[in-house]
């Protein structure tokens, strides 16, 4: 498990990953630095409308996830590499484990970095805000990374596929459509967010939080469960 | 590891897989028993569908294949009893080649590793550029290290594809010799190729794959003797065609002669090796120049489409 989640580790932290998490990371605290400077005290609900909610939870973390999941299996699906780890007496959930816990820690510990400055910043040295924050923004990543990474086992079209999803699911659906939000992994970040500090994100649209930790736990479990079964099954190119 | 034993360690009956409406192997039914089988075809005949399917890759469509008596899909602990080479790279190249298949021989839970890696890597006698990266590798090196991947966990069974793609003649006789070793310790070696004699030089016996069917199979040396007795075209141009084919029918190793609209020779033979000798003497005799003589069906597909049609066409 060591092994593969090292190979897996190496691979998402391939130099253009790297460039890319990091342009990703950085935009959110630049964007914020801005907006201090210029309206000389933000408003919060502002920051969080469009920074935290729209910027960081709907575009930047799943982007950020969307590319570093390739290194999961879709990378190896493309250069064939698959083979040497799936020609292994490991069970096959012995596979995706450490290749998710791999692609999932990379955008994890930049998205966390972002969230957590950002926030830092923004709501001037508040540590509950600050945390609640990073703990959406890592709760987004592993849902992101759970489906991004499932969807290379199903199709060899997951980069667009991912992106469809992101800008039309995510980015309108999920926004402005009343019951989506129940399938949005943007809504389920936020609402455990909101429940870490309730004063944050109380004016952004989310479920529960006690619904959206469960619906994360049961989507997470799920996506596993089938990825696990996909490699059981799939042709192996 | 018993060697000679009669029992097939590699089993598959009415093995069929087709991609949609292509259908890439059809309906072969095989024994695989210990020592060197050549998996011989033309490209695209099926060899490296069924080389996935019998190291439980692809999937069947019908039919079923087992590997010591266990089907080999959804059989993670039959890998560790399996070395197998597929047709493309499957190498990293950030990896020093040591690297690899120090990798391949963790994910194979090899103990102790260390001494394992090094018996690998010297097997394929790579030693001395085994920390160098394998993006600076030539294709032959990166074709060794592979095999030193796939044979890092001292394997039962080794699936070959195509192995021998990029090697230089030194490193081919090298892998026959190696190849020949393992099969001499009882190991079960499967080796693919679409080059006749390669295979001819490494394998006893033989499975022929034409169009995913199975064309024939068993010892090498009674299918070479049926490739022997094949009818063999062969166009010759010359200065006079007339003079040249009335001389050319009289010998024993020409069946026919005919002539082609553009006026050469088209010579039906079941001895080439005698024709080639007669023919310039012939030409000679008679003051003839020749200008161009060609096999028009040496292909490997019509040697196996011989084989296929028994001769008939």
């Amino acid at each position: 498990m060591k092994s593969l989640f090292l190979l897996t580790l190496r691979r998402a932290l391939s130099p253009t990953r790297i460039l890319m998490l990091g342009a990703l990371a950085l935009a959110p605290f630049a964007v914020t630095m801005v907006m201090l400077a210029v309206e000389d005290g933000t408003a919060m609900a502002d920051f969080e409308a469009f920074i935290l909610n729209a910027m960081l939870a709907g575009a930047i973390i799943p982007l950020a996830t969307l590319a570093t999941a390739r290194a999961g299996f879709g990378d190896e699906i493309s250069d064939r590499t698959l083979a040497n780890v799936t020609l292994t007496p490991y069970p096959r959930w012995k596979i995706v484990l450490p290749k998710l816990l791999a692609v999932t820690s990379v955008p994890g510990l930049a998205m966390a970095v972002t969230a957590g400055l950002t926030s830092y910043v923004a709501y001037g040295s508040d540590l509950a805000a600050t945390w609640a924050v990073t703990v959406g923004a890592v709760a987004a990543v592993v849902l992101y990374s759970s489906l991004f990474v499932w969807l290379d086992l199903v199709t060899p079209h997951a980069v667009g596929i991912g992106l469809a999803y992101i800008v039309v699911w995510e980015g309108l659906f999920s926004r402005f459509i009343y019951g989506v939000r129940f399938l949005s992994l943007r809504s389920h970040s936020l609402a455990i967010a909101h429940g870490v500090d309730e004063r944050r994100f109380a004016g952004e649209e989310h479920t529960a939080v006690g619904l959206s930790a469960a619906l994360a736990v049961v989507l997470i479990v799920a996506l596993f469960f089938h990825a696990t079964r996909r490699l059981r099954t799939m042709d192996v190119p | 590891m018993s060697s000679g034993t009669p029992t097939p360690v590699i089993h598959a009956e009415g093995l069929s897989r087709w991609f949609g409406s292509i259908v890439a192997v059809n309906d072969i039914t095989l024994d695989i028993r210990p020592g060197i089988t050549g998996l011989l075809g033309p490209n695209g005949a099926g060899k490296s569908t069924l080389i996935r399917m019998i190291a439980g890759l692809a999937r069947v469509s019908s039919g079923e294949v087992t590997v010591f008596g266990e089907p080999v899909r959804n059989n993670p602990p039959l890998s560790k009893r399996m070395g197998v080479m597929l047709e493309h790279e499957t190498v990293y190249g950030f990896m020093t080649g040591r690297q690899f298949v120090k990798l391949m021989g963790e994910l194979r839970q090899v103990n102790p590793l260390d001494e394992a890696v090094e018996r690998a890597i010297g097997n394929v006698e790579l030693l001395e550029a085994a920390d160098r990266k394998i993006r600076t590798y030539s294709r032959g090196m990166r074709q060794r290290i592979r095999l030193a991947g796939t044979l890092v966990h001292d394997p039962e069974v080794l699936l070959l594809d195509e192995p021998l793609n990029g090697a230089d003649p030194k490193q081919r006789i090298r892998f026959q010799r190696l190849l020949k070793r393992f099969a001499a310790e009882g190991r079960t070696i499967v080796v693919s190729s679409h080059i006749l004699e390669e295979v001819e030089r490494i394998a006893d016996t033989v499975v022929l794959l034409v169009n995913g069917k199975l064309a024939a199979s068993g010892d090498f040396r009674a299918i070479r003797a049926a490739l022997n007795e094949r009818p063999y075209h062969v166009l010759v141009a010359c200065d006079s065609p007339r003079t040249l084919a009335s001389a050319v029918v009289q010998l024993d190793s020409v069946e026919a002669v005919k002539m082609d609209p553009a006026g050469r020779i088209v010579i039906l033979s079941r001895n080439v090796r005698d024709l080639q000798i007669e023919l310039p003497r012939l030409a000679q005799r008679h003051s003839v120049t020749l200008s161009r003589v060609v096999p028009l069906d040496d292909s490997l597909e019509s040697v196996f489409g011989y084989l296929v049609d028994g001769g008939e066409r």
